[in-house]
């Protein structure tokens, strides 16, 4: 049995608890033991790297340290925005060693910068596309998904190191292989706004609303995210892009893992899927 | 030897934006388009301009953002890919530009850093590989204190704040918490009855999908974090001297 540190940011243990049980749902129908990180602390998500760089740093940092400490050389976190500071802050650390030496004695805690941070689709990738392939039992007909990878699963590019990042494809890949459908659009890297959604909702409103129409225009009847913000935005946030702009979408908003669980075979229970806002009809 | 090269400031040349259609047979062009303003003059603000916490220096820049500002020539992609330029008073590649030759009082007091979303494209997609969003970042940090004030970019000073306060007290964010903090300290500033209220009818609708957590998670060595807090407001680890030299 694989076995994967756990990092679940917030988000995962607030709003989007219900990505968190599709992502546990599905690692456990695939055979891989997710182990959360002991005690872990907030990475300083969208507002740190604002307000303090050292903070930014350091926040993240310390969630490195207790995956160093527990011998954890893989660690998973679901939400791009902390694995995104995670893998930023990694850098920094190993780049600069007295950076690292200061940073470790704000954080009480040994950095060396040897965790490896990978998001949700690079599990899928370990676990291997073939093995997902062999453990499909109900392969997803009808389903034509707007693959959406938004900001931060690929940017900044030189430092995540991940996928093409102006015309990603690992998702379409993973969707192949569940016997899923996908359209070539235009706003798979686009911003949702998804930082600003508290702070300037009108401006959030108009880049949602220019995802989910250039999605439907290219004949999507569905969105396919892998960040707990993005789905905020596009699923929980769709009735009032809808009223903002005159528009009817009904567009569900699944996440990659609720996809990849309904091939396995598992319930939209399971999968937290009966708690999202917009639903198939 | 900027000094030559401050096209930008020359009091009567012409404001030009170049305006790209927005749709090109079918194919809706994504993002800001071509709406930049690298052509254009850089507008002057209202006198209700706010001051600044701190005055950097290009170094002090890059060695926040680990970048090279003084390596931008102005291409302006950072701008032409940015997904809120449109609404910027100064668009990206204008702002690398003052840091680049030390005008911080206008970078600092724009509204435009305050737009940024940062959503890491321009960054991305530099060729001199300026850390576009990085500079951004750097001067949110020295004009944070005075922003706050300021009606355009209060609410999203408040936001970051009360994210960072819940962060502070828990350990983790406490969505609850944090919007509580955000709406209150955002009313006692502008005491925006509807604002207050907005999104108030969501909570119903999250408790019944078990997303509504009045009481968060938090970790147990809060202390810690509070420390950590503590010594990240003193520190100093991005001295304002001494460039670094090392580019993302």
């Amino acid at each position: 049995m694989m076995e994967i540190g756990y990092y679940p940011g917030c988000a995962l243990h607030g709003s989007s608890n219900d990505y968190e049980k599709s992502v546990q749902a599905c690692m456990g129908a695939l055979g891989a033991r997710l182990k959360e990180l002991d005690d872990w602390i907030c990475c300083g998500a969208s507002a740190a790297h604002v307000i303090n760089k050292t903070l930014s740093v350091a926040l993240p940092a310390r969630n490195l340290g207790l995956a160093e400490r527990d011998g954890v050389s893989e660690l998973l976190a679901p939400c791009p925005m902390c694995s995104m500071e995670l893998i930023k802050a990694r850098r920094e650390l190993v780049d600069n060693p007295g950076l690292r030496q200061k940073i470790s004695e704000i954080v009480e805690i040994g950095l060396e910068g040897k965790t490896d941070v990978v998001n949700l689709i690079q599990v899928f990738q370990k676990i291997g596309i073939e093995t997902i392939r062999a453990a499909v039992k109900m392969p997803l007909e009808g389903i034509k998904a707007a693959c959406y990878y938004g900001c931060l699963l690929t940017r900044p590019a030189s430092v995540l190191q991940f996928d093409d990042c102006e015309h990603p494809r690992s998702m379409e890949n993973i969707l192949e292989v569940l016997g899923a459908g996908s359209v070539d659009w235009n706003y798979k890297t686009e911003c949702c706004g998804a930082g600003m959604t508290m702070a300037n909702e009108p401006l959030m409103l108009e880049l949602s609303n220019k995802i989910l129409a250039n999605a439907k225009a290219h004949g999507a009847n569905c969105l396919v995210v892998a960040c707990p913000m993005c789905h905020v935005n596009l699923d929980m946030k769709q009735a009032d892009v809808e009223r903002q702009y005159g528009t009817n979408y009904d567009l569900p908003v699944y996440y990659l893992s609720d996809l990849v669980g309904l091939a396995l075979g598992l319930s939209e229970q399971a999968l937290g899927i009966d708690k999202h806002f917009v639903v198939k009809r | 030897m900027f000094g030559n090269l401050v096209w930008y400031s020359q009091k009567g040349l012409r404001k030009t934006v170049l305006k790209a259609p927005r749709n090109f047979g079918g194919f809706e062009i994504a993002s800001g388009g071509l709406q930049s303003m690298w052509m254009s003059e850089i507008p002057e603000r209202s006198k209700d301009q706010i001051g600044f916490a701190m005055q950097p220096t290009p170094t002090y820049v890059n060695n926040l953002a680990h970048t090279k500002v003084e390596e931008c020539y102005q291409c302006g992609k950072c701008t032409a890919g940015c997904p809120v330029a449109e609404r910027m008073d100064l668009t990206p590649n204008q702002l690398v530009r003052l840091a680049q030759t030390a005008q911080f009082e206008r970078a600092l007091r724009c509204e435009a850093i305050w737009m940024c979303v940062s959503c890491q494209t321009c960054t991305t997609r530099c060729p001199k590989s300026v850390n576009c969003a990085g500079v951004m970042d750097a001067l949110r940090q020295c004009a944070v204190e005075q922003a706050e004030d300021a009606p355009a970019q209060m609410r999203t000073v408040q936001f970051f704040k009360a994210f960072l306060q819940s962060v502070r007290r828990n350990g983790r964010v406490n969505e609850v918490e944090m919007t509580v903090l955000f709406k209150s300290a955002a009313f006692f500033k502008d005491l925006n009855i509807p604002m207050l209220m907005k999104d108030s009818m969501l909570a119903p609708k999250l408790f019944a999908r078990g997303k509504f957590h009045v009481v968060g998670e938090k970790v147990r060595d809060r202390a810690l974090v509070d420390r950590i807090f503590e010594r990240c407001m003193k520190a100093d680890l991005y001295p304002a001297s001494s460039s670094e030299g090392h580019s993302h």
